[in-house]
């Protein structure tokens, strides 16, 4: 389980987020909504103790992140939102490191590159783009964590291997671990959340079930995406 | 801590690789130089006659580190007293922030830092490893440096010749000088997460105490700096007087205070990611 209890970060310009709370259950993929500057990358990234500055209790089954950052990033799996990687470096030598530094073998990283048509001995600055977001998308579930932050995780990949992608965030779903995924386009977090957060100007102003989200839409006869948008531009009249 | 320190290796090694073999070859110079009576003569003698008038110029020699015009034309002058001061320090502390800027706080500015740090290590271990690496590399290129050289030396009938331990005594306290401003460099880039001010302070230290050491006699200040603290001020001359524990001393404290200086902040702040 994913736990942020009245997460507050402040950047020295005053921007950041504000008393945020969030958990995500075993089995659940939560969707973290909102526009760029929201506050989604911060969010994850005080989770992951990157910003020190960060109040608030920030748990991954049950181990302070915070605290206790080796125990947490054992069972964590986080992509980075722009993830950069050492361009001289292949693929197989980055997932040997990822392996080894959780005491894993590769074989399941291998599968994964399998799985995505990846090609493994290129270097990094020999990759497109969606090339790269496939190894840094393995290197986050290499070691089959127990809970998956991802930051905008299908950037740069094709619809094809999109699919991929939320082929393993389901598996990895059913055999109980929690996810927290990041994005600013609902129809991709429609795919695979069962729950979504919505965030603005760093202060959550959305947290229920995707049925609730849905059944509300329905009930005012507007497809998914519209809304989303009219319940977000309400929140931001009242914010 | 040891797959962190491989890695460390093998994304810059290219980097590592050239330091360390171009140095070493460019300076088998100095060797060739004086690898018989006639190429010295042909290369050395006239060189020295050609800029004497630079001897009686005492702030040029005090910047090129000549105390002596005619034995900095010697094998033993040339190494010992011009090569490996000032510049092994000046090389060494410029190679040394280039590459942990590398791993560390330009690491941070481009990215590539956000995928060390979700590996499940302390910010300590992190910290730990990278002061590691400052410091073996600054003594694996000089190391490389002056081993390259000292090949033809080994090997040829010179005119002039050096003698290996000495040499290596030399050597450890240069690259220990050139350490102590790349660790300078290196903990207040891991201090603070921005590459500029690694460049600032490890850079401006290094500025600073070469040109106190070249101007040490012109001011009481200066030489007050260049005896009590400067890494260029304390290199002496192990090669004809050994390793003088006093200096060794003061270049290896100032190394670890710099790097306990940029434990305390690294451990303490937000990673400064894009």
């Amino acid at each position: 389980m994913i736990e942020i209890k009245n997460l507050t970060m402040k950047y020295k310009n005053g921007k950041g987020v504000s008393d945020i709370s969030i958990s995500v259950d075993n089995g659940e993929v939560k969707g973290l909504l909102g526009p760029n500057g929201a506050g989604k990358s911060t969010t994850m990234r005080s989770l992951m103790g990157f910003l020190k500055s960060s109040k608030g209790s920030l748990t991954v089954e049950g181990i302070n992140t915070i605290e206790n950052p080796v125990e947490a990033k054992e069972i964590i799996g986080y992509l980075p939102g722009d993830p950069q990687l050492p361009q001289n470096l292949n693929s197989k030598s980055l997932f040997k490191l990822g392996a080894d530094m959780r005491g894993q073998s590769t074989d399941y990283a291998m599968e994964l590159a399998d799985k995505f048509e990846l090609e493994v001995d290129p270097s990094i600055k020999e990759l497109s783009k969606g090339n790269r977001q496939k190894a840094a998308i393995i290197l986050a579930v290499l070691h089959k964590p127990k809970a998956l932050i991802l930051d905008e995780p299908t950037s740069g990949l094709d619809p094809f291997h999109q699919r991929s992608f939320f082929e393993i965030v389901e598996e990895f779903s059913n055999n109980g671990a929690s996810i927290l995924l990041s994005s600013h386009i609902i129809s991709e977090v429609e795919k695979v959340a069962s729950s979504m957060a919505v965030l603005r100007e760093g202060v959550k102003v959305y947290d229920e079930t995707y049925e609730t989200f849905l059944s509300k839409a329905e009930e005012e006869g507007k497809d998914l995406e519209d809304a989303f948008f009219a319940f977000y531009d309400r929140k931001e009249t009242n914010a | 801590m040891l797959n962190y320190l491989k890695y460390m290796i093998r994304v810059p090694r290219k980097f590592i690789l050239n330091w360390a073999i171009s140095g070493g070859v460019y300076l088998l110079i100095l060797p060739l130089a004086f690898a018989n009576s006639s190429v010295e003569s042909l290369l050395i003698d006239t060189q020295r006659e050609a800029f004497r008038g630079m001897s009686e110029n005492d702030t040029a020699m005090s910047l090129l580190g000549i105390s002596d015009w005619d034995n900095v034309f010697t094998l033993e002058g040339m190494v010992t007293t011009y090569f490996l001061v000032p510049f092994v320090p000046l090389l060494i502390g410029t190679a040394t922030i280039i590459l942990l800027n590398k791993l560390g706080s330009k690491a941070e500015e481009d990215g590539t830092f956000e995928f060390v740090a979700s590996l499940p290590m302390t910010r300590s271990t992190v910290y730990l490893s990278q002061a590691i690496i400052t410091v073996i590399f600054g003594l694996f290129v000089t190391f490389a440096w002056t081993n390259i050289m000292f090949i033809p030396i080994a090997t040829m009938e010179l005119s002039q010749t050096l003698d290996y331990g000495p040499l290596m005594k030399a050597t450890l306290q240069a690259a220990l000088a050139g350490v102590s401003f790349g660790a300078l460099g290196f903990a207040l880039g891991a201090f603070t997460g921005k590459s500029s001010m690694a460049w600032a302070f490890g850079g401006g230290l290094m500025a600073f105490e070469y040109l106190t050491n070249s101007l040490s006699g012109t001011n009481d200040f200066f030489q007050w700096v260049d005896d009590n603290i400067s890494s260029f001020g304390a290199y002496g001359n192990p090669y004809q007087d050994g390793l003088v524990a006093e200096d060794m001393i003061l270049v290896i404290a100032k190394i670890i205070i710099f790097i306990a200086i940029g434990f305390v902040g690294f451990r303490n702040r937000s990673l400064n990611l894009r």
